[in-house]
């Protein structure tokens, strides 16, 4: 019975995510805006092979686009005493953070679609070729919505807050993940500090599936986006339940 | 007697604040028991343990024969929570927020229509189903609120200040659906800060203040306290003799405070006349006079007294 109903508690989670968080403010802008200005700040007077666009628009798109709902909903619910409600249900704090972050990585499937078939329209990509973006998709999109997730762990009820937190941090690793810069012509020292980045290993294994010139093998990067995942998956657990109580 | 409900010397610590300093009570099935005290008192953090939104730092709950917090989860399945502030999901519409509750607790897609139509129309706010929560009044939110907590059907209500904030209309719909639900048979644990409340709903009252339960009886016997707390103020031109006062019949305490005087009495009104007399037979002026209800921390404090008197 019960795994039945957690897929249920998930799923009506993330749906009940969908419906109120989608077109809020902070995704809107966060999720949608930022990548596209960034992206058109970088291409704008520079005549750029879309070969060596593509894969730093998709990856910039996935990690903006995957990391903008996670964030606002604890912070919100937790001011709008709705995170009280959901906790005093049945329903295990794990099913909570997998529906939030399953809404994040539909939100930012969806928002993938646009660079996905900009891609197939301007590059002449092949089924593997495109098979190999949509995963790197899925699982980036997964990653990321973990990602997200755990930046919203600190015990707040100020969304501003948390989008200054996670700025802080993912601004950093667009520079360092090789999106504007390819991992190869990165300085040793920051191409170092790039294995460290779960977007190191997204970018490289988009650069793989559009370009075919990557840093690394894309079972490499698979492996380490879904090691990635499990780790955030934990720690963002813990984080969670470790703050919950200091939100009420 | 079966009990629902028993907690023992439950404490809640934050940091070295004590919220809950040593609670001991016990719940009857099918009764409305009150947990009655002022804002800050420990109410919201004791219903939040029994609950098991928060763990408590030490003592023992056990509801409907299950620990919590150790199988909060099948407890839940249980129970229904109604949360201090009408938390529900201003973005959605009444009836999603229904359904997102029916589905969160696993029941039957039909039951969840048949269930949802049935309550929001005893709350009187099945017309407006469909729209977005946010445009509800306050009272429509908390009626709202209280059909999501009935959705599971839950034996054991915990119902944190349910009319707390609301007009008088919404706060009488709140009470005659709190009132048909026990004649229903479930046991409600009903937290208020008002007596009135407690005593046109509770069958028990806990008192309590400061984390601590100062007293557990029948709200016709804690009204009696209550109304020997009740007080007149007068000021004064000049001062009276506190012994003069005290001479008047049904004054059960003074306190004197420059021209200022407060009775303690459970007639005030017959206080104030002999009050007014007895400054008029003096020649001394009344500048205001005002009778003035028991507030809870006086009738708190009234209960220790009475306590360690009796002990």
């Amino acid at each position: 019975m019960f795994p039945k109903l957690w897929f249920r508690q998930i799923f009506t989670i993330a749906l009940k995510d969908m419906r109120v968080y989608y077109t809020k403010g902070p995704t809107l802008i966060f999720g949608l805006l930022f990548p596209f200005f960034f992206f058109l700040s970088f291409i704008v007077g520079r005549s750029m092979d879309p070969t060596s666009l593509i894969p730093g628009l998709i990856a910039m798109v996935v990690f903006f686009s995957a990391t903008a709902v996670g964030p606002i909903i604890f912070p919100t619910e937790t001011r709008a005493y709705t995170l009280e409600r959901l906790i005093s249900m049945p329903v295990p704090l794990w099913c909570i953070l997998m529906g939030d972050s399953l809404a994040s990585a539909t939100f930012c499937f969806i928002s993938s679609f646009v660079p996905l078939v900009l891609a197939f329209a301007l590059i002449e990509l092949s089924f593997i070729q495109v098979g190999l973006t949509i995963v790197g998709i899925i699982i980036g999109g997964i990653c990321f919505a973990f990602f997200g997730q755990l930046m919203s762990a600190p015990p707040v009820d100020q969304t501003s807050t948390i989008m200054m937190i996670t700025t802080m941090v993912k601004f950093p690793l667009i520079f360092i993940s090789g999106i504007f810069i390819p991992l190869a012509a990165l300085p040793e020292i920051v191409r170092f500090i790039a294995l460290l980045s779960p977007l190191t290993y997204v970018t490289d294994l988009f650069w793989a599936s559009v370009a075919g010139a990557s840093v690394f093998h894309p079972f490499v990067n698979i492996a380490a986006i879904v090691g990635w995942t499990v780790l955030l998956v934990v720690v963002s657990f813990l984080a969670h339940k470790k703050t919950l109580e200091k939100r009420l | 007697m079966v009990l629902v409900a028993i907690v023992q010397d439950l404490v809640k610590k934050y940091d070295d604040i004590c919220a809950v300093d040593g609670i001991s009570l016990s719940i009857q099935r099918g009764e409305i028991f009150g947990l009655l005290g002022p804002n800050g008192a420990g109410k919201t953090t004791t219903v939040r343990m029994l609950t098991g939104v928060i763990s408590p730092t030490s003592g023992s709950i056990s509801v409907l024969g299950l620990e919590m917090p150790r199988q909060a989860n099948e407890i839940r399945y249980n129970i229904g929570v109604l949360p201090e502030t009408a938390n529900v999901y201003v973005d959605l519409t009444g009836q999603q927020n229904m359904n997102l509750f029916g589905n969160l607790y696993g029941l039957k897609k039909d039951i969840v229509v048949k269930r949802s139509t049935h309550l929001l129309k005893k709350m009187n706010i099945y017309e407006a189903k469909d729209r977005e929560a946010k445009t509800y009044s306050k009272g429509m939110k908390q009626r709202l609120s209280l059909a999501m907590t009935l959705m599971t059907d839950g034996e054991v209500l915990f119902l944190d200040e349910p009319t707390s904030g609301l007009d008088v209309e919404s706060s009488q719909e709140i009470r005659r659906v709190i009132s048909e639900m026990a004649a229903e048979g479930r046991t409600i644990i009903l937290t208020t800060h008002n007596m009135q409340e407690a005593q046109d709903l509770c069958s028990r009252v806990a008192v309590i203040n400061k984390g601590k339960i100062a007293a557990i009886d029948t709200p016709m016997n804690l009204r009696r306290t209550f109304e020997k707390r009740q007080s007149v103020v007068v000021n004064l031109s000049e001062p009276i003799p506190r012994e003069s006062i005290q001479a008047l019949s049904n004054v059960e305490d003074v306190h004197i405070s420059g021209l200022t005087i407060r009775c303690y009495s459970p007639d005030p009104g017959s206080v104030l006349m002999g009050l007014v007399e007895l400054a008029k037979s003096q020649g001394i002026k009344v500048l205001s006079a005002c009778t003035e209800s028991a507030d809870l921390e006086s009738v708190f404090l009234e209960l220790i007294r009475l306590r360690r008197e009796s002990a």
